[in-house]
């Protein structure tokens, strides 16, 4: 990472950092230049005066030749450390002493040269003339070593290494100090900055943390801030705004087409394309007129004046689609403008009217059928409006009322209703308004008579009916003049009357022959059964009382006598039972027929005493019916069986129920004499016999009552028979097929 | 008529009917102490102690009504209703004899607290054996009411 791509903290550190240390180094140096100049020049004064007097003492040892003294003099320089070694020339030039005494001879010049001094190879060499005189007797050689020099420049260097460091500890702790004053608004503007990228939310703001030009930044910042989300929201407003009118463009259901002033196609809309079928890429600056029914060639060209002029048109007009079907459309086509107010196009947008201009036909065709059913109708038609002013008024209606149309239109209904029915005619319109049903036959409302033009009343059938149509109450009576069928209805109800009267009559009549019947029955029951006993009687009393006094075959007559009020007696029985069966009320209840048929063979046991007889009894179901009548039934069709299988050595007697000729049936089977089938019809018929009496006894009155008791029950009983090949007596009752049914799978009998 | 003991009342108008009742019950000795009612209002003058029976007195009633159904002016059914209705005689035994077997008159009958209710036979053996049983049942076998049952 780059200085440039640092911190701004570390920046400033580093800047902080760097002056102090660039400041400190260069104060040091020129400071370290500086005495290392002066020492230098000291040094060489220094040198140069201990050399002058070192000169000074030489000049005798010189003069005098007197090498001992010069080495002395020189040995006098050990008190001088700086000082490594000396040399004392003659005045030839020649070596004469020299320091330390162990230096070698080469470590000296050969000739001493001019006085002066000069630095060489780290040292100093300083020349010094020995005078006498104003006479050069020789000359001192001195050299120093600048060991002094750099111990100095090593204390410095420390120096200044000690200070340095300090220096640099102390900025930064100063600069850590200040640099946090001066990042901290700048780091939190930084914040501000990368939340707002990062989030895209202008509403957050910086806090200004200081006065200065930071503080002018983080206003000028928020600033702006304020202004990007001032210009966000207008954005948003107006994408928002955009969208929503280029969806409702585009979910328009009509062609929404935008052109330029050369008819060329700018917009093209999803309206568009499902009503001409071209999408948008295919439209896009395609001329308008591909749009355009070959027979309006002039059509383009005419919307265009008229969008120049800055007018808008709305018309009808033909459009051909994409698949050559014409539709027809209705058009508003108006100006777009650009800034400056100038027409730089147009937008159009257009309607598919083909459904409506359909159902306008329609209507239309409905209309005229309408009319047309309503003209021929045989019933009288008139509607009215709210205000009972007619609207319709058909042909009948004219014939009916004898009031041609154009008298009966706008005028109210009053004027063909008899006028003391008008208030209550208007009171049931109202009601049935309210009643909010739109249909109900007039038949109950009033009035039900007509006024016709020439003042003739007359009867009505009526039927009403309401609609509301544009919020108009439209009430429509259909009339049929009843004047005919009311007087048919009237002589209807004369007949009804006379003949409701004569059945009136006829029922008294039969009542009261019922109760003479009942009342004969009761009477035969009573007077025809005493002159019997007596006749038995006084019979028995002159068998007995008399026997003796009696010519002989006296006792045979008073027998025969006697049997026959005995068979007088059961007739008499019979017949009254079958008189009562005929007038008794049915008691129905749950009875099970198997139940009855035992009870029957427990009272023909006497009867059955020392016959062979093979009952075969089947399951029976049980059924609704009067059990004490239902038990006759059984009682006599039994005892017919045992009767009529007497000549059978063994009688064979089957009871059982099944499918007989599509009814469910009860069947009584035996194998005795049987009957011929020619008299079959007869055999249900009161006192009807087919057999002599001295063969099978009987009242003949068993079967009729069998008879009257099935059909009481809803059934029929019927036979099957053979001479002598037994019978076969079949009987339903209604609830015989549903219980059986419940019961088991019925078989064929 | 005196208000001598009758223990068997006999209400029957066919006087053949009532000699067959007659010598039925006097074959059984059972006929000493009958009296016979012809119609169904000398029957109640006779129970309620009335007219030709003013001398009677109600609290020695018959020990047995033999009542027959059709009766001339007053019919069996509303002497039943009549002696069965009244306190003073409602103790008295009363026997149904009738030769129908008409429904309606024995649930009338039974309703108006008949104590007994036969239909007479056609055959007079039976009808012999059924008198027989009736008399000794009413007079010998059966305690007949005690006087106090017949308040004054």
């Amino acid at each position: 990472m780059g200085f440039k791509d640092q911190s701004i903290k570390r920046k400033t550190m580093t800047v902080i950092m760097l002056t102090t240390v660039v400041v400190l180094l260069l104060t040091t140096a020129a400071f370290t230049v500086y005495d290392l100049a002066t020492y230098r020049q000291s040094l060489v004064h220094s040198l140069s005066a201990t050399a002058a007097i070192l000169a000074d003492h030489s000049t005798a040892a010189l003069v005098q030749r007197d090498e001992k003294d010069a080495r002395a003099t020189l040995a006098s320089l050990r008190a001088d450390p700086r000082i490594v070694a000396a040399a004392l020339y003659d005045g030839q030039g020649n070596l004469f002493a020299r320091y330390p005494m162990q230096a070698p001879v080469s470590a000296f010049p050969l000739a001493p040269g001019q006085g002066g001094y000069r630095h060489e190879g780290g040292r100093v060499i300083l020349l010094e003339p020995v005078t006498e005189g104003g006479v050069r007797v020789g000359t001192l050689y001195l050299i120093s070593d600048l060991h002094s020099l750099y111990v100095r420049l090593r204390f410095y260097g420390g120096i200044a290494l000690l200070v340095l460091f300090g220096s640099i500890l102390v900025a930064l702790v100063i600069s850590n100090g200040l640099q946090r004053r001066i990042t901290r608004p700048i780091l939190a503007l930084a914040e501000v900055a990368r939340a707002v990228s990062e989030r895209d939310d202008y509403s957050i703001r910086a806090r200004k943390l200081s006065g200065d030009e930071t503080g002018l930044l983080t206003d000028a910042f928020n600033r702006m801030l304020a202004r990007i989300q001032e210009q966000t929201e207008a954005l948003r407003q107006n994408e928002e705004i955009r969208s929503l009118l280029a969806a409702i463009v585009e979910s328009s259901d009509d062609a929404i087409i935008g052109k330029d002033m050369e008819s060329r196609i700018l917009s093209w809309n999803a309206g568009a394309e499902r009503m001409y079928g071209y999408n948008a890429a295919e439209m896009l600056g395609q001329p308008i007129t591909l749009l355009q029914s070959p027979d309006r060639p002039e059509e383009e060209a005419r919307i265009l004046e008229e969008v120049k002029r800055g007018g808008i048109r709305h018309f009808e007009t033909v459009r051909v689609c994409k698949d050559g079907q014409p539709i027809e459309v209705s058009l508003a086509v108006s100006p777009i403008r650009n800034p400056r107010g100038e027409v730089i196009g147009s937008s159009s947008i257009a309607r598919d009217i083909t459904e409506r201009k359909r159902s306008e036909r329609e209507v239309r065709e409905n209309r005229a059928r309408l009319s047309g059913i309503i003209g021929s109708a045989m019933d009288a038609i008139i509607s009215v409006d709210a205000g009972q002013r007619i609207t319709i008024f058909n042909a009948a209606a004219e014939r009916m009322f004898l009031c041609p149309a154009r008298e009966a239109l706008g005028q109210p209904l009053d004027r063909f209703i008899p006028e003391r029915f008008r208030e209550a005619h208007h009171g049931h319109l109202a009601a049935f308004g309210r009643t909010g049903a739109t249909c109900r036959a007039m038949g109950k409302l009033q009035p039900v008579s007509g006024l016709r033009a020439n003042g003739e009343e007359f009867s009505i059938e009526a039927s009403i009916s309401h609609i509301e149509a544009g919020g108009q109450q439209i009430y429509t009576v259909i009339l049929r003049d009843i004047t005919e069928r009311k007087r048919a209805e009237e002589q209807i109800q004369r007949l009804n009357a006379e003949l409701e009267q004569r059945v009136e009559e006829r029922t008294a009549e039969l009542t009261a022959a019922n109760k003479e019947l009942e009342s004969f029955t009761y009477s035969v029951a009573h007077d025809l059964r005493a002159p019997l006993r007596h006749i038995d009687a006084f019979s028995k009393i002159l068998e007995e009382d008399c026997a003796a006094v009696l010519p002989r075959g006296a006792a045979h007559y008073l027998q025969n006598i006697r049997r026959s009020t005995g068979k007088m007696s059961l007739l008499v029985d019979d017949l009254l039972n079958l008189a009562r069966i005929g007038r008794q009320e049915l008691r129905r209840q749950p009875t099970p027929l198997g139940g009855l048929v035992d009870e029957v063979l427990a009272d023909l046991k006497d009867e059955t005493a020392g016959r062979m007889l093979e009952w075969h009894i089947q399951p029976l179901p049980a059924i609704e019916c009067d059990p004490g009548l239902m038990k006759q039934v059984f009682a006599n069709l039994l005892s017919n069986a045992v009767k009529y299988t007497r000549p059978r050595s063994v009688a064979v007697i089957e009871v059982g129920y099944g499918k007989k000729n599509g009814d469910s049936a009860v069947f009584v089977r035996d194998n005795g004499v049987g009957f011929n089938m020619k008299y079959a019809d007869k055999l249900f018929g009161v006192f009807q016999r087919f057999h002599r009496a001295e063969e099978f006894e009987g009242t003949g009155v068993g079967l009729a009552t069998v008879d009257r008791i099935v059909r009481k029950h809803g059934g029929h009983i019927w036979a099957e028979a053979a001479v002598d090949q037994g019978a076969t007596f079949y009987f339903t009752v209604s609830g015989l097929g549903e219980a059986a049914d419940t019961e088991q799978e019925q078989m064929a009998i | 008529m005196s208000n001598k003991e009758v223990e068997i009342l006999l209400v029957e108008d066919d006087p053949n009917d009532v000699e067959l009742a007659l010598i039925a019950l006097r074959k059984h000795k059972l006929a000493n102490k009958i009296h016979v009612a012809r119609d169904g209002e000398e029957a109640l003058d006779f129970l309620f102690c009335r007219g030709l029976y003013s001398q009677r007195t109600l609290n020695s009633p018959p020990k047995v009504v033999l009542l027959d159904l059709k009766l001339p002016k007053v019919n069996g059914l509303e002497v039943l209703k009549a002696v069965k209705s009244d306190p003073r005689t409602l103790a008295v035994p009363v026997v149904v004899m009738t030769s129908s077997r008409e429904q309606r008159d024995m649930v009338e009958g039974y309703r108006l607290g008949v104590n007994s209710y036969i239909q007479k036979p056609i055959d007079f053996n039976q009808f012999q054996a059924i008198i027989k049983d009736l008399g000794y049942y009413w007079l010998v076998v059966n305690q007949s009411p005690p006087p106090e049952a017949f308040p004054a």
